[in-house]
């Protein structure tokens, strides 16, 4: 299994979608809009090679994808 | 053993909230909470013996807990002759007759009444006015931030962390919750209908590998 710090979700807000890496407590990013927060998730996940997973509003995973060495779609 | 039934009477919550698909994405998160904050959930759903009266399981649950958590944020009907949900407020009327009629640390109970909407419990209650409900806005986050905090402020926790942080933290469960049992072949449908009392040994497992 991918190291837990090699992950980005995206997470509902209160103030819309975060992305958070792995266990942080703190967002990297905040955006109003899902679909801005998956698109900006999914580059930097491509980017550095890391787990993606996009969660529904209850916290249940909606999708996710490795872009890593190993699956897990 | 009366200290080891101590012990287990200070960190049992008895849970008293709908058991239908629809609660679920309230249900996981408030276990969730329940569980990492070091308490034990107890739950009418935990075990099913066919033999057992429904309502002495409920009694019983109650008698086993200090605590309790009452979500009536499902009491109104959604459609027309739709009967109203007795089952939850009816739970919160044998806690409240416990607390007071009852002699020994049963005295010390307390607990916590969520709804969805602020005020909204007590149109339906009016024997609640003056009773402090906290509204989740039918929000699994919101759930989250009421019970951290009730956790807090009644409870006396300290050092707890952020109702964020703990909504990050859950999430990041289900994350593995979910890659984990896949793996072991469970289906969408499996890990939706999950027995609670897997769900529970689940969390436990996993918040014990995170320390």
């Amino acid at each position: 299994m991918m190291k837990s710090d090699q992950v980005y979700h995206v997470i509902s807000h209160p103030r819309g979608w975060a992305v958070v890496r792995g266990r942080s407590h703190r967002a990297s990013k905040l955006f109003e809009d899902k679909k801005d927060a998956v698109a900006w998730g999914e580059q930097a996940s491509r980017d550095l090679g890391f787990m993606f997973v996009i969660h529904r509003t209850d916290g249940t995973v909606e999708r996710m994808d490795s872009y890593g060495r190993e699956s897990h779609s | 053993m009366p200290a080891r039934h101590d012990e287990q009477f200070e960190n049992n919550v008895f849970i008293n909230c709908p058991f239908d698909s629809d609660y679920q994405r309230l249900l996981r998160p408030l276990l969730f909470i329940v569980v990492s904050l070091g308490f034990h959930p107890k739950i009418a759903l935990e075990r099913s013996d066919s033999g057992e009266l429904r309502i002495t399981k409920i009694c019983s649950l109650i008698k086993q807990s200090r605590y309790s958590i009452h979500d009536l944020s499902r009491l109104q009907s959604r459609e027309a002759n739709e009967l109203y949900r007795m089952n939850m407020p009816f739970e919160l009327g044998i806690e409240y007759g416990c607390r007071q009629f009852a002699s020994g640390p049963l005295k010390k109970k307390q607990c916590l009444i969520l709804e969805k909407e602020k005020f909204e419990a007590m149109k339906a209650l009016s024997d609640l006015s003056g009773v402090d409900v906290k509204s989740h806005g039918n929000d699994p986050a919101g759930l989250v931030r009421e019970v951290r905090n009730w956790f807090v402020e009644t409870v006396g926790l300290r050092r707890v962390d952020s109702p964020q942080t703990l909504w990050y933290r859950f999430n990041g469960f289900i994350t593995d919750f979910y890659i984990k049992r896949r793996g072991e072949g469970f289906s969408e449908d499996d890990l939706s209908t999950m027995p609670v009392s897997e769900f529970i040994d689940f969390i436990r497992a996993w918040t014990g590998d995170q320390q």
